[in-house]
């Protein structure tokens, strides 16, 4: 997933972007999933990795009335991951939002396997379904301790799972002697892996990431990516992945959702046909 | 030196000579051109006015001892004190002034119930010239306190918005994600009241006992008073803020563990 960060990648958005927009003419009126490339039949698939799926139904969003987001239709597997495309300002950030429920839907709904937010508890809905936002967003402790911090919840259902989190640490580069360090005082691609080992170490049914590679050096994005396509090849994890960068949703995703701004619309599926060849783990 | 038995009354003419020493600020404000000057007048009469007032408005309510002047002076200084509180917040929430109201009536009356019955034993506890004093050294620094717990509360759950909402959308409760900032608004208010109790009689002699030794009382019985008043402000700012945080906290947070900040507005009115 992702990436995006420094001027060379600058130009990939541009160039992702320009490409989305060029199949405005062939969008119809509803917003579709494309499958990528491969198909199904290329992926291992774990017979008991059928978990609760997360379920989009009709989905919109409004603010003071004006409505951000509508129809929004997606069923979406553990052990699948879809990338979520669109212009800026086209209400990405904002279905994840409402996904993990920090948003009420203004029509429509949500549902893992089966169940709404008010069902299951809307902190163990979010639990659930963690989300990764944009901006890496950590207390002002020390590393270890943002990475206990979701363990001090009440909705907890395991302990702080410290050697996973140093493993984590060390698999994406972070380094596991700076779990002492003030968290803040990092890199912002160093603070991105840590909210990802954050929102992993929870083990989420569901992870939403919003650009979570956007400020990643090559050599992490490639940790990243393996780490989050290992989650959910061999874990079962579904991925929700925002992201401007075309080689990523190529590289990771088995379909992806077209956004545009109050419209509902499928952009033509330019990326059939493509091998998604490196996505495994 | 001996303790006169009682202050010396003060003549109208004798207050009007202490107005001199505003007038000597009023100068000094104009010859450094502070442009204090028009503010200083106005601070000087309102000074006058609404002590004059005041003063009336007790003397009426001691002499003529209606049992229900008692809670009218009581309503109003409750609705002014709640007023005050949130006047000055840069953001505020609908129903604030509301809030604070609710969250000063709680807490004054909790704490001066405790001191004029369980404390002092005076007989009623509502007698005024008890009640209506310390009432307003409790309200004077709660609303001091409840003031600065709103602003703290208000400019941290906007300005830490992502991370109340980081804290939510990883499995925390409403309670769990607003307890920082909830905690340090209330950590806030108390400040003022913390620290005038740790350098009062050192630093600074409070206004009531001042008073009480220049009306004849010798100290260690004026001491003695102040000590109780300084722990009645400190209860009655500490549980006039946990209130007023509370119910921010209710009406920011819906069930849902929403942080609803379109509730904050920008303090438009200045």
């Amino acid at each position: 997933m992702i990436l995006c960060a420094g001027a060379a990648t600058g130009k990939r958005r541009v160039a992702a972007e320009t490409c989305f927009s060029a199949t405005a003419g062939q969008r119809t009126a509803k917003i579709e999933c494309h499958a990528i490339g491969k198909g199904t039949h290329l992926r291992e698939r774990d017979d008991n990795s059928n978990g609760p799926s997360l379920a989009l139904v009709g989905l919109g969003v409004a603010s003071n009335g004006a409505e951000l987001l509508g129809g929004i239709d997606l069923q979406l597997r553990s052990d699948e991951m879809v990338a979520v495309v669109g212009p800026s300002g086209c209400g990405k950030t904002t279905l994840l939002r409402t996904i993990n429920a920090l948003i009420e839907p203004s029509a429509g709904e949500v549902r893992l396997g089966g169940q709404l937010p008010g069902e299951v508890g809307y902190p163990r809905w979010r639990r659930r379904i963690a989300m990764l936002e944009q901006q890496p967003t950590l207390l002002d402790t020390s590393v270890e301790a943002n990475l206990r911090r979701p363990f001090d919840y009440e909705t907890a259902d395991r302990d702080y799972p410290a050697d996973e989190a140093a493993e984590l640490l060390e698999e994406l580069n972070v380094g596991r002697r700076r779990l002492d360090q003030a968290a803040r005082s990092l890199s912002v691609g160093q603070r991105q892996r840590l909210c990802l080992i954050r929102a992993l170490l929870i083990r989420p049914d569901v992870l939403l990431l919003d650009e979570p590679t956007s400020a990643l050096d090559p050599e992490s994005l490639d940790a990243v990516e393996k780490r989050v396509v290992h989650e959910v090849r061999q874990r079962g994890l579904a991925a929700l992945v925002v992201t401007h960068d075309r080689g990523q949703i190529e590289r990771l995703c088995d379909r992806h959702l077209d956004l545009e701004p109050h419209l509902v619309e499928g952009a033509a599926d330019h990326m059939d046909g493509r091998d998604r060849g490196q996505g495994e783990a | 030196m001996m303790l006169a038995a009682t202050a010396i009354d003060l003549a109208t003419w004798q207050v009007a000579i202490s107005g001199v020493l505003v007038l000597a600020a009023g100068v000094i404000s104009v010859v450094l051109d502070l442009r204090l000057e028009k503010k200083l007048a106005i601070a000087a009469a309102r000074t006058v006015l609404q002590l004059a007032l005041i003063g009336y408005a007790l003397g009426w309510v001691f002499q003529v001892g209606h049992w229900w002047s008692i809670p009218i002076v009581v309503l109003i200084m409750f609705a002014v004190a709640g007023r005050a509180a949130v006047k000055r917040s840069s953001r505020r929430v609908r129903g604030m002034t509301v809030l604070a109201f609710v969250a000063l009536v709680a807490s004054g009356m909790v704490t001066i119930f405790t001191i004029t019955f369980a404390v002092i034993g005076v007989q009623p506890w509502y007698t005024p010239q008890y009640l209506i004093p310390l009432l307003g050294m409790a309200l004077g620094n709660g609303l001091t306190g409840i003031s600065l717990c709103v602003d703290q509360m208000l400019d941290s759950l906007t300005e830490r918005r992502g991370e109340v909402e980081m804290e939510l959308s990883l499995g925390a409760t409403r309670w769990e994600a607003a307890r920082g900032p909830l905690a340090d608004a209330v950590r806030r208010g108390m400040i003022p009241i913390i620290n005038s109790m740790m350098v009062v009689g050192v630093v600074s002699l409070p206004g009531m006992m001042t008073g009480q030794i220049i009306a004849g009382q010798i100290p260690v019985e004026a001491v003695k008073y102040q000590i109780m008043v300084m722990f009645m402000i400190a209860g009655a700012t500490s549980m006039g803020c946990i209130l007023m945080g509370l119910m921010i906290y209710r009406r920011l947070f819906n069930a849902r563990h929403q942080l609803l900040v379109d509730r904050i507005h920008k303090q438009s009115d200045a």
